[in-house]
């Protein structure tokens, strides 16, 4: 879905101007997924049945209406309207559609987990075919393939720690020559059987599905051409619409010619001939061709599925900002903004494509598995596009309930066809089934664990604070403390702060600040307001982050305060110990309080399910203290329990008639 | 849009100097004394912006509604079951819901 030069381009004015290189650079960004369908959309519609003008012209005809409906009409047209500040991908379309209804969260979560999902057999997919290409040269057939495509998709993952901006602007003219040679091949193929071009007559397709024996169930294959889109919406960000609008007319009729050109093709094997395992992709070009071919093909696939990890590590970024994933590390491999590395998601997808690999070992059985995840996760798109045309853009209820009716019977026969394909990928279940879970619990439990935080009106302490303050007696904790708050209003404070601050040993210090960092819907907000609560002595901070960057607290802090002594509006007092005169940095400790669950609680069987799985994932996910981005030097934790339900009715007796013992 | 109630209620209590109250809840029963602690609804989910309060007798004087034993004192009232608030610094009334008597 993305690489990080193109998008850093974009990012600092490409996006929505529409120039030669921002075309180019939407070629290279977005097309990856979609543009590698050809390797092995046909030879998967065709497999094993005898050729005949039905199978062959109806397959071709279903590719270019499901194309047409689904990538054009649906995604390209209706979906790329859904931009969140220019962003798009589910979760973007959930937080413009958020407020319009709770359950709308559950087919968020539910799309999004096919989609991650599909991160495991889209690179394997995708190079298979391409390396599998090598067994068209003669003497080559019996190469064995599956130790080149491990080895390749290997080193793709090594490599994402060093990020993609070496190699990133060659990903555009990579896919310029691709599609250039998609045409090409695809033409002269037409140019021997003409009469392909017949296919695209939308009777074909009604005939495929109505005559053809079992036809129906080859809309499993057919749906493989279109598994891209989703993706392409996804990396709206990175190119804006109209480059996507424009570029997408010239990618589109690449990708037909070539599934024309390998139709004519496979028409010219003659009828009731069989493909044998020939891949038509490669058959079709000429014999001189065949390693050029192979190798660009390869590149393309390596494209898509670079583009496939960039995009699952953005929606596992943006699922921990909409606390919808538990917080795990995120790097950035180079300086430029919005490249991200996920180490732990690296190696999950790695591990997950190679057993992929190593389970089907051809792309042919991989075809087979491929597809059922996509459309599950198109219909949640169309349920939540629905929400966003009707209420945002507030179209006509009976056009969105007609645009829901066409959408919902298309994408369903596909998900039926694709059912069938349950069988070859039972143990995708297992890890569709951990995503989904750990994003429910997660959320949920951040609910449950929201509904019983308790705040306090901070008027009431403001005596007790300057007190503390100034009452010598107690010793000095530190010059500037600062807790981090959950209060969005000035006047309003968590308890478990106000307890922090007086209880046990009560916390003395110069200067209390309270930050408060405030996810934002909108994706690249990076805003901050300062209130003095108590002159010189509290000081309330809010950050609005955007949704699709990673907080850095400590760093902003320090920034804000450092513009606030510029503008003299903020004095920096010594240390207690009077160090300030060897170092005139001031001195800064942070409070982080985590919560654990209480042993004194009583809740339902869901309720404890839910929060025992929250804090088990609360474990071995990355702590408060890295997920705010503060340095580990000048921060306390906290530990306070999470008491959600206190055990009432405890029905504790003193005996009768005793004393204390002596 | 339907007025959420216990927004107003938040906007004026803590904007007040004389914080006692009186809250009458459904049932009949009736709680005095001052707001120490409330929690926050969950948008996403309709909620009102307060859903809980937390009260406690003014003559307690306790901060953060627990004695030192951290026993936790007073009563967590729901948004939804309040009928009335009485404000005594301004003799004014929150109608929260039709009283049934």
């Amino acid at each position: 879905m993305i690489n990080v030069k193109q998008m850093e381009k974009a990012k600092n004015g490409i996006n929505g101007k529409v120039t030669a290189t921002s075309l180019l650079v939407a070629l290279g960004i977005i097309y990856g997924d979609i543009g590698t369908s050809p390797l092995y959309v046909l030879k998967a519609i065709v497999g094993e049945r005898p050729i005949t003008e039905i199978l062959v012209y109806g397959g071709i005809s279903c590719v270019f209406w499901t194309i047409t409906f689904l990538t054009t009409f649906k995604y390209i047209y209706l979906t790329l309207k859904a931009d969140n500040h220019g962003e798009g991908g589910i979760f973007s379309l959930y937080a413009l559609v958020r407020r319009y209804g709770k359950y709308l969260v559950i087919p968020t979560i539910l799309g999004a987990t096919t989609l991650l999902a599909d991160g495991i057999i889209t690179p394997p997919i995708s190079v298979a075919s391409a390396v599998e290409g090598l067994t068209s040269i003669k003497g080559l057939e019996n190469l064995p393939t599956v130790p080149i495509v491990i080895v390749i998709l290997s080193g793709l993952f090594f490599f994402q720690r060093f990020g993609t901006y070496k190699v990133g602007s060659t990903f555009g003219p990579a896919m310029l020559v691709w599609f250039t040679m998609l045409s090409t091949v695809g033409l002269i193929q037409i140019a021997q059987h003409p009469a392909i071009i017949k296919a695209l007559n939308p009777v074909y397709a009604f005939r495929f599905l109505k005559e053809y024996p079992h036809g129906f169930w080859l809309l499993g294959a057919v749906f493989l051409a279109t598994t891209g889109a989703e993706a392409l919406y996804s990396d709206l960000g990175h190119c804006g619409r109209k480059n996507i609008r424009i570029t997408w007319a010239m990618v589109k009729t690449c990708l037909m010619l070539n599934y024309m050109g390998q139709a004519a093709w496979i028409m010219n094997l003659g009828e009731n001939a069989f493909l044998k395992g020939r891949n038509p992709f490669f058959e079709m070009m000429p014999h001189w061709f065949l390693i050029p071919g192979i190798i660009i093909a390869t590149l393309a696939a390596i494209i898509a599925s670079q583009a496939m990890i960039s995009g699952s590590f953005t929606l596992r970024s943006e699922g921990m900002n909409l606390n919808f994933w538990p917080r795990i590390a995120v790097r950035q491999p180079t300086e430029l903004k919005g490249q991200i590395y996920i180490p732990s998601i690296n190696n999950i997808l790695w591990i997950g494509c190679i057993l992929m690999v190593l389970y089907f070992r051809s792309s042919t059985h991989m075809e087979a598995a491929y597809g059922f995840s996509i459309t599950i996760t198109m219909m949640m798109t169309t349920f939540l596009l629905a929400h966003f045309l009707r209420y945002k853009l507030k179209w006509n209820k009976f056009w969105v309930l007609g645009l829901l009716l066409l959408f919902t019977i298309i994408e369903s026969s596909f998900f039926i066809a694709n059912v069938a394909k349950i069988k070859q990928r039972w143990m995708f279940l297992f890890f569709e089934l951990f995503i989904f879970m750990t994003m429910y619990v997660w959320y949920y439990s951040r609910k449950i664990n929201n509904r019983f935080t308790k705040f306090v009106d901070f008027g009431r302490y403001v005596c007790e604070i300057k007190e503390l303050s100034q009452d010598e007696r107690i010793p000095k904790f530190s010059t500037h403390l600062v807790y981090l708050t959950k209060a969005n209003h000035r006047h309003e404070i968590e308890e478990k702060i106000m307890n922090s601050i007086f209880s046990r040993s009560p916390k003395r210090s110069d200067v209390y600040w309270f930050v408060h960092v405030h996810r934002t819907e909108e994706p690249y907000t990076l805003t901050y307001n300062v209130s003095e609560l108590v002159e010189d002595k509290v000081i309330k901070i809010n950050i609005n982050v955007g949704f699709r960057i990673q907080p850095r607290t400590e760093l902003y802090f320090k920034k804000i305060v450092q513009e606030l002594v510029a503008n003299k509006e903020l004095n920096l007092h010594n240390r207690p110990d009077g160090s300030t005169r060897y170092n005139r940095n001031p001195d800064f400790k942070f409070v982080v309080i985590e919560k654990f669950l209480s042993v004194e609680n009583e809740f339902s069987l869901r309720e404890g399910v839910l929060l025992n799985s929250y804090f088990f994932l609360k474990q071995i996910g990355q702590s408060d203290v890295s997920a705010f981005g503060i340095d580990k030097s000048d921060v306390i934790v906290e530990q306070v329990p999470l008491v959600y339900q206190p055990a009432t009715k405890i029905n504790l007796q003193r005996e009768a008639n005793t004393a204390i013992r002596q | 849009m339907e007025i959420d109630l216990s927004r107003i209620f938040y906007d004026k209590y803590f904007g007040l100097s004389n914080r006692n109250i009186k809250v009458t809840m459904e049932g009949g029963s009736i709680f005095k004394g001052v707001i120490v602690g409330f929690f926050k609804g969950d948008e996403d989910n309709n909620e009102p912006y307060i859903v809980k309060w937390h009260i406690v007798p003014e003559s307690r004087k306790i901060k953060l509604g627990m004695d030192g034993f951290g026993i936790i004192k007073g009563e967590f009232i729901e948004t939804n079951d309040i009928v009335k608030v009485n404000f005594y610094s301004d003799n004014s009334v929150i109608l929260f819901k039709n009283a049934s008597c």
